[in-house]
């Protein structure tokens, strides 16, 4: 790059005077003679010598950036920070609800030992699933396990089980071998086993409210119910937990890291 | 849960408006798909929000903290995007299997790349203009001097002590270049 003569910035010659050019020695803006001058007052000037090594290793990251990109920087959409936002109120709410379930089951187990006892061994049961989530995924295959150490304890009263058939309404090759709801106390519960989810892939799992239609498949009647994570061809068994109620459902929908529909159950 | 300023959903939104346009900006690097990048943002700050209890403002910022969590997400991400079924119907398991520490590998890279762009965000106006105008613009000095109103050797030094605050600006980032 062609140069006009150095700036006066310090005595020309000067160790300021050096020491000001080193960022444009470091970027290799120097012509040869420049470059030659400054290096013989490197030669001779340890200070130099460390400043420069504390700017040297910025040239070649700067080489990286792409000049329009850097001025014209991308933004989320406006409404991502609703939606984070929406994503937790709801999520805490369904822990809130969770731990008044559990302080009930709580009391109710002091006033009746016998059940208390009964509930310890379905607890030993439970608990499996409850220290590792409240959303539950235990894959056969080996698999991950996600969410929170706080879900609900069962009721004393035997445990009521709706097969369902959810069916594969994506094109994709999932396999269910059996599914079916569980009303409880605290919502409704949706358990499946199955396999073929892509290994890593968040899947989601939503119920449908009734209660006002004006039919137009909006998410405004969709319950969440949890995620899972897909572990490819391994066969898993989900456990998916909503706030929702058992009579207040009618459809059962779980959903792919893009949101689109793999599988469908009318309820 | 009510620690280190995640304790729900409006505590998790300012953290947001904090840190969230710069950690999409990250994401969307890493993974070059606008729609993917929001998803993994939004999964951030969820996971964190559910794992706020074991967060140590004492160990390290806020803000390095989410970006270890999205970097994970991140790197979750393009794992399961390479492992689509039709891949592995094409690819050998262990090829894909080794396929797990390049994406970590892109991942460095990407993180370099995208935190001197960010430390650049972060410097003065006069000192970004001098860097950016010389380096990136590849303009001569004298031409960029004379539109500055400003000596050669005035813009030459704005050129080290922005490199010098660029540095720093990193370091305090957390990454050392």
């Amino acid at each position: 790059m062609s140069s006009p003569p150095l700036g006066p910035t310090g005595p020309r010659g000067g160790h300021q005077h050096w020491r000001h050019q080193l960022g444009a020695f470091a970027l290799g803006h120097l012509d040869d003679v420049e470059t030659a001058a400054v290096r013989a007052h490197l030669d001779g000037c340890a200070s130099c010598r460390a400043e420069l090594a504390e700017i040297a290793p910025l040239a070649a990251l700067l080489d990286t950036v792409d000049v329009e990109r850097f001025a014209a920087p991308p933004a989320p959409t406006p409404d991502l920070g609703g939606r984070i936002r929406d994503a937790v109120a709801s999520e805490r709410s369904l822990a809130a609800d969770r731990r008044v379930e559990d302080e009930r089951a709580a009391g109710a187990a002091d006033a009746d030992l016998a059940r208390a006892a009964a509930r310890r061994r379905r607890t030993t049961r439970i608990g499996l699933l409850a220290s590792a989530a409240a959303l539950v995924v235990l894959a056969l295959g080996g698999g991950w396990l996600l969410g929170r150490s706080d879900a609900p304890e069962e009721t004393a009263a035997p445990r009521p089980y709706e097969a369902i058939e959810l069916r594969d309404v994506g094109s994709s090759d999932l396999r269910v071998d059996r599914a079916g709801v569980v009303p409880h106390t605290w919502g409704v519960e949706l358990e499946f086993q199955g396999a073929g989810f892509i290994a890593g892939q968040t899947y989601r799992a939503s119920f449908r409210t009734t209660g006002t239609d004006d039919d137009d498949g909006l998410d405004d009647r969709m319950v969440s119910a949890g995620e899972f994570r897909g572990v490819g061809g391994a066969e898993l068994v989900c456990h998916l937990q909503s706030s929702v109620m058992r009579d207040d459902v009618d459809r059962v929908v779980v959903t792919d890291a893009r949101g689109r529909r793999v599988l469908v159950a009318e309820l | 849960m009510a620690v280190a300023g995640l304790a729900d959903e409006e505590q998790v939104h300012a953290a947001y408006l904090l840190h969230g346009p710069e950690l999409y900006r990250f994401v969307l690097r890493g993974l070059g798909d606008p729609g993917a990048a929001q998803d993994v943002v939004q999964e951030t700050f969820v996971k964190a929000w559910r794992a706020a209890d074991r967060y140590d403002p004492e160990l390290s910022s806020l803000r390095t903290w989410l970006f270890g969590i999205a970097r994970n997400a991140m790197i979750d991400h393009a794992r399961a995007a390479r492992a689509r079924p039709w891949q592995g119907a094409l690819v050998d398991p262990t090829t894909v299997a080794e396929a797990g520490p390049s994406v970590e590998d892109q991942t460095e890279a990407v993180l370099h790349s995208w935190l001197v762009e960010e430390a650049l965000r972060r410097i003065t106006e006069t000192h970004r203009t001098a860097i950016v105008e010389t380096h990136l613009r590849e303009r001569p000095h004298d031409e960029v001097a004379a539109e500055l109103g400003v000596p050669v050797g005035t813009l030459r030094s704005r050129i080290f002590y922005g490199l010098k605050a660029l540095r720093t600006a990193m370091d305090e980032m957390g990454v050392a270049p």
